[in-house]
């Protein structure tokens, strides 16, 4: 294997993010790609605490810490200062987490979405509001224990499909990725910052303490996540085209992904059946949406 | 005109941060660390010889054959001779068989020491002239490989063969249709070139052996196990019973002679096979391999057997002589028992118990006894060797068939390499200690000549080895093994005494291919999975130095272990923090 080349490291060291942090890793990676010419906008999420307190910051880039609901709309307005100023080259990066997009944020990133400002949007999405104590978000996949939905009451309810969300705002740039290949997620980030408007990211981010898992086994769930297709990677373009990054075939059985994680250790083997079919009907349509607009 | 529009940000009493994170150390938090440091991969540990498997396939998975013969040759002098008659014991240890096939390393090894008539004899560098002698009794592959890590050590090695010729076993006990001539000369070619004194035609009896041990500086003794101890049966006396090495060195010099049309070699080694199938190309019509056990207690190797089953041999099991029949001197037959297991005895295997009234007569031309050989030390009948090679004299070493353990060509090498080790320590007043925990390849395998040379650890020298377990998969594809072996048809194998194998395919695709198929269990390749994929930044890159893994920056490493997990090859592992 070659090694995935880092461009550039603006997270120093000393941040107090978990050990075996998925989400620092996405930090790492999609810095590196865009350089030190770049503003995050970081709403309340796993990352705003993980920058360290006051006066200390880990990240090499200005950050500005901004309130729960309003990351695209900051974005929006921190866009259109620069463009005042005449600064055309700076990127503008919302930062949130998956409670921060899919439920608190959703709002403020449709509008921006909707004007198509010029911003790049990264959900890193660890499936729940991990830093206030794990509670379910509606990225929390069916079956998964919370605090909020303990084991015998866990979520019953889908993931949320917030890509499709997301093409039906018809923006220029939208794909998954995962922290498993940061070459293919190196690349997507590439692709983002070459491309003007309102780009969404969806990166996947295991997270050892909410999900209960063995903090070194980080990479290897989003692995699975990818082998077993119960996280596709894929992109969409102007909300239409699409494109697999990545055909796992054969794919490996869901419950290589789920069975190492305490957050689902409440399943029986029918329970984990059913989500087996859930992620095959899932990759059915997506490859049938893919088929229909190929990019 | 556009001031208005801007704020002041000093005015709106934002709260600014001042400084980044480098003095919060999170390395407190850790209570697992990593571990760095290049791992015995689990073929290394089980090669009797302590070839650098991984190191070699790395090199020629690049195509750059000679710097991977380089490597071979540090550890091994002879692997166009492993490379051949080598029971495997890599391959059946190596951790790719459970991803879908072992690595065809022997055949690598054997294309690799072929690619010297290529690029010479590729031999390490030699450390300086100790002005010390050593004399070494027979040049078998044990003398061999000492005389050989002696002289790259810097002492002057004087080497005692009573043959006409240096090789000893290699040259008159393997029939040349599995080792060829010319394979074996151009390996010895390392004698002349190190400078290694040799004397053919000196048979180390007891005087010689008192002689050297008062002239030398140091002596060792690889006289070998030639000694046979006969059928112990009535009939021994008869034309036409032969002892099975005896019988191979007269077959392997192109002079065995009245072997007959049918013949009966009893025993189930290496040396039994190898006496029939030169039986059979001597112009024997009906040769049948007789073993007192069955086909599972066999020590001969399984791909010999099947062979010379091609070639026409019969084996028989749980049968034994009870004696040898003749007439007017000349032998006709054997009288046979049957054999069933008995109890087991101290090898674990059932020991062979004749069944009584289940006597009978096989007609024969030709009985060759060819059970394993006892050792006759000249340095002493008695001696007690430790596991080392050392003796209670100081400076006297015992290694090869002479010594007790395995009996192949590579266990022979392995150990002239450790009695050279042990030789090197006395002459230069080494802390013994210290070089017997550093030098074994995997805490338990083979001694590393190269780490004693270079005053470095052996890979895995602390007992860690790379097992299928710490290998992660997900960073090797499936791929089937691209080193295969032809053969002769058996008819052209025994009209003379061709080599039998061959590599398929061109030697240098072939071996780059096998050789990319390799893991390279704990061998740090420089991937980079540490780096990228550590969330605290705290791998600290590799130091210049080839296969030198890297380190970690403790002052912030919390101890997550992804680094350990996505190692491809096993290179790191987690341990308790010392707090």
């Amino acid at each position: 294997m070659k090694r995935a080349r880092m461009e550039n490291e603006l997270v120093s060291k000393g941040h107090v993010a978990c050990p075996g942090c998925g989400a620092a890793l996405a930090m790492r990676y999609v810095l590196s790609v865009l350089g030190p010419k770049t503003i995050i906008v970081l709403p309340a999420c796993c990352w705003s605490v993980i920058t360290n307190r006051h006066p200390e910051c880990c990240l090499e880039v200005p950050v500005f810490h901004t309130a729960f609901e309003t990351a695209a709309c900051v974005a929006s307005g921190v866009r259109a200062a620069l463009e005042v100023k005449g600064d055309n080259d700076t990127n503008v990066l919302a930062w949130a987490g998956d409670g921060g997009t899919f439920d608190i944020g959703l709002q403020a990133l449709s509008g921006a979405a909707e004007r198509n400002d010029d911003i790049i949007y990264v959900c890193y999405d660890n499936e729940a509001y991990m830093n206030t104590g794990v509670q379910r978000s509606s990225a929390t996949p069916w079956g998964a224990w919370t605090t909020t939905t303990p084991a015998t009451h866990f979520k019953g309810q889908e993931k949320k499909n917030i890509m499709e969300i997301m093409a039906a705002h018809r923006i220029p740039y939208a794909a998954t990725a995962s922290i498993s290949m940061p070459e293919d997620l190196m690349a997507k980030v590439e692709r983002a910052r070459d491309t003007r408007g309102t780009r969404f990211l969806h990166i996947f981010c295991p997270c050892p303490t909410g999900w209960r898992s063995s903090p070194d086994l980080t990479i290897e769930l989003a692995r699975a996540a990818v082998e077993s297709r119960a996280f596709p990677l894929y992109e969409i373009f102007d909300g239409a085209k699409r494109r697999l990054s990545l055909d796992p075939a054969p794919p490996a059985p869901v419950a290589d992904y789920i069975r190492p994680q305490g957050r689902f250790r409440h399943l029986d083997s029918e329970q984990i059946e059913a989500i087996q079919n859930r992620v095959d009907e899932e990759w059915l349509s997506l490859l049938r949406l893919i088929e229909n607009n190929p990019a | 005109m556009m001031e208005h529009l801007y704020y002041d940000a000093a005015a709106m009493d934002l709260l600014r941060t001042t400084r980044n994170t480098l003095s919060n150390r999170t390395g407190s938090w850790r209570h697992m660390r990593p571990e760095f440091g290049l791992k015995a991969a689990a073929c290394a540990a089980a090669c009797p010889a302590g070839n650098p498997i991984a190191r070699f396939m790395a090199a020629a998975s690049d195509g750059r054959f000679e710097e991977a013969l380089r490597e071979l040759k540090k550890e091994n002098p002879l692997p166009g001779v492993c490379g051949r008659v080598c029971p495997r014991p890599c391959e059946a240890a190596c951790n790719r068989a459970e991803f879908d096939e072992a690595v065809g390393t022997r055949a690598v090894e054997r294309l690799l020491g072929d690619m010297g008539a290529e690029f010479g004899l590729c031999l390490p560098a030699t450390m300086g002239k100790t002005g010390k002698r050593v004399a070494v009794a027979g040049s078998g592959p044990a003398g061999l490989s000492c005389a050989y890590h002696l002289a790259l050590s810097g002492h002057d090695a004087t080497v005692f063969e009573a043959g006409g010729e240096p090789g000893g076993l290699l040259r008159f006990g393997i029939p040349a249709y599995r080792l060829p001539r010319e394979a074996l000369d151009r390996e010895l070619g390392f004698i002349d070139a190190l400078g290694i004194n040799m004397k053919t035609g000196c048979r180390a009896d007891a005087a010689l052996a008192a002689r050297l041990l008062d002239e030398f500086d140091a002596v060792v003794a690889a006289t070998g196990a030639l000694v046979s101890p006969g059928l112990g049966i009535e009939g021994e006396g008869l034309a036409g019973y032969f002892k099975g090495l005896e019988f191979l060195a007269a077959a392997n010099a192109g002079e065995a002679s009245g072997i007959g049309k049918s013949v009966i070699v009893i025993g189930g080694g290496n040396t039994a096979v190898d006496a029939a199938r030169c039986a059979l190309r001597l112009g024997a019509e009906d040769v049948t391999v007789m073993y007192r056990r069955g086909r599972e207690d066999m020590p001969a190797s399984d791909e010999e057997v099947a062979e010379a089953q091609e070639e026409g041999v019969k084996f028989v099991f749980h049968a034994a002589p009870a004696k040898l029949v003749g007439e007017g001197g000349r032998l006709r037959g054997v009288a046979l028992m049957r054999m069933k297991p008995g109890e087991p005895d101290e090898s674990g295997r059932r020991k062979p118990e004749p069944v009584a009234g289940s006597e009978r007569e096989a007609h024969a031309d030709a009985v060759i006894e060819a059970a394993g050989g006892r050792a006759d030390n000249p340095f002493g009948r008695a001696l007690e060797v430790d596991e080392w090679g050392a003796t209670d004299n100081e400076k006297l070493f015992v290694c090869g068939d002479a010594a007790p353990g395995a009996r192949t060509v590579a266990s022979a090498i392995g150990g002239g390499k450790r009695a050279a080790i042990m030789a090197d320590v006395f002459l230069r007043e080494l802390d013994i200690k210290e070089v017997k925990r550093k030098v074994l390849v995997g805490g338990n395998g083979a001694a590393s000549a190269a780490a004693h040379r270079e005053g470095e650890a052996a890979p895995g020298a602390d007992g860690s080895v790379v097992r299928f377990k710490n290998v992660n998969t997900a960073y090797f594809s499936r791929a089937a093994r691209a080193a295969k072996l032809e053969r002769l048809s058996p008819e052209a194998r025994v009209a003379g005494f061709d080599e039998v194998s061959a590599v398929c395919g061109s030697a240098a695709e072939t071996a780059r291919a096998e050789a990319s198929r390799c893991f390279r269990c704990g061998e740090c390749d420089d991937c980079g999975n540490c780096l990228v994929f550590c969330p605290d930044m705290s791998i600290i890159g590799k130091a210049a130095a080839v296969g030198a893994a890297p380190g970690f920056d403790g002052d912030y490493c919390k101890g997550c272990g992804i680094c350990a997990r996505e190692c491809p090859r096993g290179v790191i592992r987690m341990i308790e923090e010392e707090r």
